[in-house]
């Protein structure tokens, strides 16, 4: 069964088509990166992904989860990263993990220890990335969406998400294409 | 949903809303100071009497429930608690869990406004008994939570639950100073009326309301699909 699946699936808001029909399959521990023709097309599919937003047609499965009927399931097995450079709203990275590990029922110590060990080999990257990236890992997801991330930060990305399934989407095929070219450069040993 | 995942939520948004929580206190301590204290003196004691329950319960029910509207529409929505509202949408948690939760911080800032309010009036020598700040609560109560689904809406059905708020605060000050007229006439030397109907009519109309708008706002936000603006 793939990890993630969608189905002719899109996404409609007042009249407006934002996603178009889009099917995908995604196994344990694969990596695809997406383009599309805008920057609100790849953000709503990184939802869509991430069982945050339901599709208006067409079927999303996270394993054998589908979000609309068993969303809490579906996203105990995803870890999201937005786009967005994130406002400081927790006054200190360990308040932000802390809050993170109680939403997804985890020992905060625990949570929190992982989170340092994580922030230590993302050396280079910026907060706004890293911490949200952080956040999504300590959740111990198998499958890491990834909404527009930077090609800059893909060898980092990729020190820290060995073995999980990998889904990003980009607003060009040139920026898919050189995220997933620092990742595999990354990835694969020298 | 765990106990620990409530109160993290809880305490983070109350944290963020602290600003707001001091200006919500401050204009109701402002408000409950500067409101009308005069009591009618004289005439039919009935009349005087509704007179009364009106200088009791307005202010507090149509300041509290504007306060309550202004604070409802600030928790979702306008950027300000951004990273939080994403990681609650990402969080493997139930519409309705999430509904409970993050409703309980209106509800605590009304509250202690409402509080405050009731507090200034006690203290500059005219607070509504006990009762009728009860009544004055459970109204506030219920029409912050009517006015929280409003930042999952848009347009027209955003401005309608804001007018639902106050059309709830509407009936309800209706039923506690005019539903008693309704139920058995004290005799005439008795010089007001039995409080029964009023108050229980009140509160059996704010919690069928509170829980209709509570679980409303739990099956919108379990719906509700935070696509990015164009």
């Amino acid at each position: 069964m793939p990890l993630l699946e969608m189905r002719d699936a899109s996404f409609t808001r007042d009249g407006t088509t934002i996603v178009h029909p889009l099917s995908l399959h995604l196994e344990r521990s694969e990596r695809l990166a997406l383009p599309f023709s805008s920057t609100r097309e790849a953000a709503t599919v990184a939802l869509l992904a991430a069982g945050i937003v339901k599709a208006t047609h067409g079927r999303v499965f996270i394993s054998e989860f589908d979000p609309r009927i068993q969303p809490v399931q579906a996203k105990r097995l995803v870890g999201y990263v937005p786009y967005d450079a994130v406002a400081h709203e927790f006054a200190t990275f360990e308040d932000y993990v802390t809050y993170r590990s109680a939403l997804w029922a985890m020992d905060s110590g625990s949570a929190v220890d992982l989170a340092r060990a994580l922030l230590a080999r993302l050396d280079g990257v910026h907060e706004a990335f890293a911490r949200p990236l952080i956040g999504a890992l300590v959740g111990h997801p198998a499958l890491l969406v990834l909404d527009r991330p930077l090609a800059l930060y893909a060898p980092q990305v990729a020190r820290v998400t060995s073995g999980l399934a990998i889904f990003s989407t980009h607003a060009s095929g040139e920026q898919a294409r050189a995220f997933e070219d620092a990742y595999a450069r990354a990835a694969t040993p020298a | 949903m765990n106990r620990a995942a409530m109160l993290e939520i809880v305490v983070t948004r109350l944290r963020k809303d602290r600003r707001l929580l001091l200006l919500a206190c401050a204009a109701a301590a402002i408000v409950g100071f500067l409101q009308p204290h005069a009591i009618a003196t004289g005439g039919d004691p009935f009349a005087r009497d509704l007179l009364t329950r009106n200088v009791w319960i307005a202010g507090p029910i149509f300041f509290g429930t504007w306060l309550g509207v202004v604070v409802a529409l600030a928790q979702r929505g306008t950027g300000r608690l951004r990273e939080i509202e994403l990681c609650e949408q990402a969080a493997p948690l139930y519409g309705r869990e999430l509904a409970r939760a993050t409703a309980l911080v209106p509800c605590i800032i009304v509250t202690l406004a409402s509080l405050l309010y009731w507090f200034v009036q006690f203290v500059t020598g005219l607070a509504a008994p006990p009762a009728f700040f009860v009544l004055s609560l459970a109204t506030v109560l219920a029409s912050t939570l009517v006015a929280l689904s409003a930042t999952l809406r848009r347009g027209a059905a955003r401005f309608l639950y804001v007018a639902s708020a106050f059309g709830v605060a509407t009936i309800s000050y209706l039923l506690a100073v005019y539903g008693d007229t309704l139920g058995p006439h004290p005799p005439r030397n008795a010089g007001h009326y039995y409080d029964f109907v009023g108050v229980v009519s009140v509160l059996v109309f704010c919690t069928f309301i509170a829980f209709a708008a509570l679980r409303q706002y739990g099956e919108a936000l379990a719906r509700y699909d935070p696509v990015p603006d164009a």
